[in-house]
């Protein structure tokens, strides 16, 4: 196989490459080696043109130097010796440059003989000068005569023509060479350049042909992508798809709404974050498939009852599984390496409620409190299976009844007829009794039997079903329900009222036998007038209203009307109560009718004459009130005319007249100070209007003590007050009270005796007790009930008084909540008053 | 106290009895006030002496005016009084022979000076002229002060 696979690559597109590379890298080698040869070429030749240029330089500088020299020597002229003299300074120059040129051995062997024929010729003609100038031109010549001089420059133009001569062959000959070479190179440029437009025909015109074929080939895979797309998207189970990283590259549209995420925003995201597992049962996350797939390189079980939290956080039930997409060589077979996974996950709630509702059924099958049979009617009918509550209540196992003739455990006395008949064959249809059934144990108990049976057209049964209730406790409720209405009946009997209920509508369903006695022409078995018959027409109004509105709010009815009993329309309060059930609706109402006609007529009576009674002290405070006022008036012109009579006439009236005037005037003032009590006392009756609050009950006396302090300044009384409360009472009616009894304490004293009165103050539960005593005359106990009426007095003219300080006392005090008594030890008497503690 | 040679004051007396008139008379007197009386038996002469006065017919310095009147009471005499702009404060002095707080507080609202209860002996009701000169000295002061 391995050669198959090699000979896949030798195709002819792929000799191209190499056969192109290696034109143009021979062209590349071919180049550089004729550039490097043009280049040495061109060196050569330049040097060869120094060379030729050198050699004639050096050979003009010494026919500079010969011209120079000849010239002095005929002339003398040292003028003539300037030339020399720059060229002879030149010569070495050249020679020098020429030395460099002359490279080869052979050259610089010539060059060698040159310069030393040059050294030769220039040591003659500096002599010759030399001579011209010591010895004239004679010496001189006599030098040049030896004809070294011209040997010496015979020799060197000999040398400098071969030098050149030499060197314009050597040219000669590298321009040939260098205009082969170029011809060469020409050629073999051309060759190479044909090679590779042939070749880069050939790799255009198999491009082509390449593209061609790519092209066909992504049409195929669009259409196998297109195909599998369509086959994924219309697959019943969700399809995802991740790559070698988990991460999510297509998700098919039941996937989409089976996790409730959208294709485009899951895209790129780990499969394992967003469509995350847990195990049903233990709510732990389960090892996501995909990881397991990444991780094992082999495809994932299914993991049982897993759940998938959706996108919107709702889970829901599922199967998953995942397996590996392998990198693919093209011939099917998997590969080591793994290109991605794809997760097939299936909406199991339908399965799985399914699977719930037959597990709640069996549920309720096994826990129901009732029992519950399934019967076998083909011959004997029998219980073909039965649940655990239906064994127990006959005292059996279930293993036990299962297959048991229905006669074994129903009294076969109490199964009525039509019970009977739906077992035979061909019946259909239900029925619903009570019955005895019969335990292990042979007792009995009762049941409500509800029986199914359902047959074929044929008559052949395709269920019997039957559910049972003992209800030997509904029995029981029932019984003593009749017993507990008996009792209720007998009460409601003997009660001396009119006892009745209705049903929630209002219609009545009871009247007790009192109200029936009462019930001379059957009105309350009449269902058009009932016991509204029974109702004065003057109150039926609004005692229906009251009573609908009570029916419709379901509140206590309660109200009084007048309603017929015996031939007489007698006042009775009237009463209902709702009786509700556990839901709070009204299952009845419970109602009673009282006779309080004679209570009523006592109260209407009573009502009266408290009434009579207020009107009556109302008006006698009012007259007294007038008239203390009205009398005020004349009594003050008695006083004042009497006096003026008195201090103008008292000289004509004599000793007599005034004495006279003076007991009219005493009289008259007593009289006034009457009227001011009487007035006194008829305020203290009228309703309060002072603000009662927190008074200190001593300030109350410190006022009174100040009010008499004329009267205790004359008696040298002595007034001891001891702690007193803070109360909610007005302060002057208290005021008023001190002052009458410290008043009536320091008048009432003993002769001869300093008065001494004590005020204090005890606290008892909810009011406080206060007492005046005093160390005066004291009064008899008999007349201790008497004191405190209006104008009683028990003294004459030695103590006056107009008798009513005391009952004015009462009357604040009792006005106020408080009352007021005497009590008398062995020496003076004390006075005690309570008032109710704030 | 006015001096005699000084003009008298104006007195509006508004009594029906007799008795107290006298009374009243014989306390000024007692306390040497120069004055001239404009004497209301009843309510309804009262209320129209009060109007001529703000109608400027006569002047008017003093009123002493009785609570229980017939026809009108004197509280009705005082609201007269206040509600015209000459008697505006012209001051008041109410006789009365009761004693109730409420009428007290009511008079002294519609705009009574003084309250004088009638007392039931003769140097008690004197002390009525000693109440004249208060009042008046006390509105002379104030009047300059103005």
């Amino acid at each position: 196989m391995l050669h198959r696979r090699w000979l896949r690559y030798l195709r002819p597109g792929h000799f191209l490459l190499p056969i192109s590379l290696c034109l143009v890298f021979l062209a590349g080698f071919l180049n550089f080696r004729n550039d490097r040869d043009l280049k040495q070429s061109a060196a050569e030749l330049g040097r060869l043109n120094g060379l030729l240029s050198a050699n004639a330089a050096v050979l003009s500088a010494l026919t500079d130097l010969e011209t120079g020299q000849r010239g002095y020597l005929l002339t003398g002229e040292p003028a003539y010796l300037e030339p020399y003299q720059q060229a002879s300074g030149r010569l070495p120059r050249l020679l020098e440059k020429l030395r460099v040129e002359m490279v080869q051995p052979r050259q610089q062997e010539r060059y060698s003989q040159l310069e030393n024929v040059i050294a030769d010729r220039r040591a003659e003609m500096s002599a010759t000068i030399l001579m011209r100038g010591l010895a004239g031109t004679d010496a001189a010549l006599t030098i040049v005569k030896t004809e070294s001089g011209r040997n010496s420059m015979d020799a060197i133009r000999r040398l400098s023509g071969e030098i050149n001569q030499q060197t314009q062959e050597t040219l000669a000959a590298n321009a040939n060479t260098l205009l082969r070479r170029q011809n060469g190179a020409a050629f073999t440029s051309l060759g190479i350049t044909c090679s590779l437009f042939l070749l880069l025909s050939l790799a255009a015109a198999m491009i082509q042909r390449g593209v061609r074929r790519r092209d066909d080939l992504i049409g195929l895979l669009d259409n196998s992508r297109q195909q599998l797309h369509t086959t994924l998207s219309s697959i019943g189970d969700g399809v995802v798809v991740t790559d070698a990283e988990g991460r999510i590259t297509f998700i098919n549209p039941v996937a989409a709404r089976i996790s409730g995420w959208d294709s485009k925003t899951v895209t790129g995201r780990k499969a394992d974050e967003v469509l995350p597992l847990l195990r049903e049962d233990t709510r732990e996350p389960i090892d996501h498939p995909v990881l397991q797939v990444l991780r094992d390189k082999k495809p994932s079980g299914i993991a049982p009852s897993t759940v998938l939290i959706r996108q919107d956080g709702t889970e829901i039930p599922v199967d998953d599984s995942a397996a590996i997409i392998p990198v693919s060589d093209g011939s099917g077979r998997a590969g080591p390496s793994i290109f991605g996974v794809v997760m097939v996950i299936r909406d199991i709630t339908g399965q799985r409620m399914a699977e719930n509702s037959v597990r709640q059924w069996e549920q309720v099958f096994d826990d129901a409190g009732f029992g519950i049979a399934m019967l076998s009617l083909d011959g004997v009918p029998s219980f073909q299976e039965v649940n655990p509550a239906f064994a127990r209540m006959h005292g059996y196992t279930r293993d036990e009844v299962r297959g048991t003739p229905m006669s074994a455990l129903v009294m076969p006395a109490a199964l009525p007829e039509k019970m009977k008949s739906l077992y035979e064959a061909g019946a259909s249809g239900r029925v619903v009794i009570e019955t005895v059934h019969r335990r292990r144990d042979g007792s009995t108990f009762p049941v409500i039997a509800d029986v199914t049976v359902v047959r074929d057209a044929a008559g052949n049964a395709i269920y019997g079903t039957a559910y049972y209730s003992d209800i030997t406790e509904r029995r029981k409720a029932e019984d003593e329900l009749r017993s507990n209405e008996a009792r209720f009946r007998t009460l409601a009997d003997s009660l001396p009222h009119l006892v009745w209920t209705t049903l929630p509508d209002g219609s009545p369903d009871y009247f007790n036998v009192r109200w029936q006695n009462s019930d001379n022409d059957g009105a309350l078995t009449d269902s058009k007038r009932g016991w509204h018959d029974f109702l004065h027409p003057d109150d039926r109004d609004s005692c229906l209203h009251s009573w609908n509105d009570a029916l419709q709010k379901g509140t206590v009815f309660q109200t009084e009307c007048r309603l017929r009993q015996q031939g007489e329309d007698r006042w009775h309060i009237c009463r209902a109560v709702p009786v509700r059930d556990n839901d709070g609706k009204i299952v009845r109402w419970f109602g009673s009718c009282t006779d309080i006609h004679d209570n009523r007529q006592v109260a209407d009576a009573l009502r009266v004459s408290k009434d009579d009674l207020q009107r009556s002290n109302l008006d006698l405070e009012q007259f007294a009130f007038a008239a203390s006022h009205d009398m005020q008036e004349p009594l003050r012109m008695v006083v004042v005319y009497s006096q003026l009579l008195k201090e103008e006439f008292a000289s004509s009236l004599g000793e007599a007249g005034v004495a006279y005037l003076n007991f009219a005037v005493e009289g008259a003032l007593r009289v006034e100070s009457l009227i001011l009590d009487l007035l006194a006392y008829s305020r203290a009756s009228a309703p309060a209007d002072e603000q009662a609050e927190g008074v200190l009950v001593g300030g109350t006396v410190s006022t009174a003590i100040e009010n008499l302090n004329l009267q205790i300044t004359q008696t040298q009384a002595t007034v001891e007050v001891g702690e007193l409360p803070v109360l909610n009472v007005p302060k002057l009616p208290i005021v008023i009270v001190f002052q009458n009894l410290i008043s009536n304490a320091i008048k009432y004293r003993q002769p001869g005796v300093v008065p001494f009165i004590t005020i204090s103050a005890d606290p008892r539960p909810g009011e406080w007790v206060f007492s005046v005593k005093d160390n005066g005359i004291g009064i008899d106990p008999q007349y201790h009930d008497q004191i405190f009426r209006v104008f009683r007095r028990l003294h004459g003219a030695e103590y006056p008084g107009t008798g009513i300080g005391l009952a004015l006392c009462q009357r604040l005090i009792e006005r106020h909540g408080g009352k007021i008594w005497i009590e008398s030890g062995d020496t003076g008497s004390t006075f005690c008053f309570t008032l109710p503690a704030r | 106290m006015p001096a005699s040679d000084q003009q008298p004051w104006t007195i509006l007396l508004a009594e029906d009895n007799p008795g107290d008139v006298f009374l009243v008379r014989r306390a000024l007197d007692k306390h040497h006030i120069n004055y001239e009386l404009r004497l209301a038996r009843n309510g309804e002469d009262a209320l129209a002496m009060v109007q001529q006065a703000d109608r400027g017919e006569f002047r008017l310095d003093l009123m002493l005016v009785d609570l229980n009147l017939p026809r009108y009471d004197g509280g009705e005499i005082v609201a007269a009084a206040r509600a015209g702009g000459r008697l505006a404060k012209v001051p008041i002095i109410l006789l009365t022979s009761s004693d109730s707080p409420h009428d007290r507080q009511r008079l002294t609202e519609l705009g009574a000076n003084l309250y004088f209860r009638k007392p039931s002996d003769l140097n008690g009701f004197m002390k009525v002229g000693e109440l004249v000169i208060a009042v008046m000295n006390s509105a002379a002061e104030n009047s300059c002060r103005e």
